[in-house]
């Protein structure tokens, strides 16, 4: 069995009905569509509704690396990388879970200028995906159910002419 | 313990939760509470003082935490050898510490519980201070609420609920079920989730800010992922300085929607925005009267 995170926005219902448990056979009617939507909502705070992506502003020029420190949100193995970038650009990334990371690139000949920026991203969960797949990073080896400290270390190769401005993390909250 | 999913279908109409489900049910209800730490704030933001007393480097906005819990900042440093480089943390009347003599890129927790009365936010700084006119280094942080459920019902109106309705025959308070149905909405009204921060170093001039401007200009773009699945409000919330002279002001744009401000402080502004995904924003600075104008933080944060 597997159980898919949940998006829905959080909202209040009332209970309208209550009944009482019986040992042998569970709750009933109306009182387990409310254990339902209680389920539900619990779920969505500890999933995609409740741990959305968050952006960070960095500036890497060609050469530069950047190490900075995020929060791996719990049931979250993978994360997929967005860059706000300038020009041409090849960027490595790894975390401290994941040494061989993963890279993306971007040609264009766009001035180096922020009016200009635009956003290159992984690519998702690739299997068995080597850097150069630019899938997604991992940020734990297994799933657990707690948040956690992960470094990101970000370098903008030096043969790049454009920028790096901004990254981010977008947890991938996979059917679990 | 920690938050355990049940198995998907368990209260599906027509499938009777067993007392495992239920039992589990009830017992997340306290252990959502615990777990649910979004970031508020962050980045990357390198800021450097050689001053033996405390200077403030970050600012940051927390909104709601009505239940006054602890602000957990994760803070990576590192002072010039030998010297000792202490930080601070301070949040409504609650402050925390951590000092190195490390070169290296140091890593600290620091935590601190407010004590004040909660508005519609309040103010987190991070202060560094360093021995004989040495260089402390700041090189980033993030931010984020951590919650420990308590007894009774806490000011957010959220309350926890004894693992105890799956007993044969027991007859079931409608206040805890009232509890565990309200729960998770509560929770997230009090611990907004952060989508965006632009960060800077307060002490930094024009020689090394990030977001200044003599004239008026574009001073950062940023990307903004307003994903959810229908329109909602989000806080804008925006830091104006000035090096003593002059009028600072921005114009915030998240993809169509936008706000103006003017003057040095703190600015709050919630913008009602559709389901648009990934969005770009941008902010333009304008000083006028002289001087120069920082911008030195920018919060998007989601409100339920």
């Amino acid at each position: 069995m597997s159980k898919a995170p949940q998006s829905l926005p959080l909202d209040v219902s009332t209970p309208s009905a209550l009944a009482g448990y019986d040992g042998s056979l569970g709750y009933q009617g109306a009182y387990t569509s409310i254990l339902h939507d209680i389920d539900d909502a619990q779920h969505a705070l500890m999933t995609e509704w409740g741990w959305p992506p968050h952006y960070v502003d960095c500036r890497l020029t060609p050469g530069d690396t950047v190490v900075m420190a995020f929060l791996a949100p719990p049931g979250v193995t993978e994360c997929n990388l967005h860059f706000l970038v300038t020009a041409s650009v090849e960027i490595a990334a790894t975390t401290s879970a994941d040494a061989t990371g993963t890279q993306v690139s971007r040609v264009s000949d766009d001035a180096d200028s922020q009016e200009a920026a635009v956003v290159i991203s992984t690519a998702g969960i690739v299997d068995g995906g080597a850097a150069t797949t630019g899938r997604a990073v991992t940020v734990r080896s297994s799933v657990t159910w707690t948040a956690a400290n992960v470094t990101l270390t970000v370098t903008l190769d030096s043969g790049s002419t454009g920028s790096v401005y901004g990254v981010m993390v977008e947890p991938i909250h996979e059917v679990r | 313990m920690t938050y355990a999913p049940n198995e998907p279908g368990s209260f599906n109409p027509g499938v009777k939760g067993n007392a495992t489900a239920v039992g589990r049910a009830m017992t997340n209800h306290n252990e959502v509470y615990d777990a649910y730490s979004p970031l508020v704030a962050g980045g990357a933001a390198p800021a450097y003082t050689t001053s033996a007393t405390y200077v403030t480097v970050y600012r940051v906005r927390i909104p709601a935490n009505y239940d006054n819990q602890p602000l957990q900042m994760f803070v990576a440093y590192q002072s010039d050898a030998g010297e000792t480089t202490t930080i601070r943390l301070s949040y409504d009347g609650g402050t925390d510490t951590a000092t190195t003599t490390s070169s290296s890129t140091t890593t600290a927790v620091l935590s601190a519980t407010p004590s004040g009365t909660a508005g519609a936010t309040r103010e987190a700084t991070l202060e560094v201070k360093i021995t004989n006119g040495a260089q402390a280094t700041v090189l980033g942080c993030y931010c984020y609420v951590q919650g420990t459920a308590g007894t009774g019902v806490l000011d957010s109106g959220w309350a926890p609920t004894n693992a105890e309705f799956y007993t044969a025959d027991a007859p079931v308070p409608s206040e805890r079920a009232q509890r565990m149905v309200e729960g998770p909405v509560q929770i997230a009204q009090d611990r907004r989730a952060g989508l965006v921060t632009l960060l800077d170093d307060v002490q930094a001039t024009s020689a090394r800010a990030r977001y200044y401007t003599t004239s008026s200009e574009l001073v950062a773009r940023f990307a903004c992922p307003l994903s959810s699945q229908q329109s909602r409000r989000y806080y804008v919330m925006a830091y104006l300085d000035n090096d003593g002279t002059g009028t600072p002001s921005a114009d915030i744009n998240v993809g169509p929607w936008s706000v103006s401000h003017s003057g040095t402080g703190w600015h709050v502004d919630r913008i009602y925005a559709g389901a648009a995904g990934l969005t770009l924003g941008q902010v333009t600075l304008t000083q006028t009267g002289g001087g120069a104008g920082f911008l030195r933080t920018l919060q998007i944060v989601r409100a339920p």
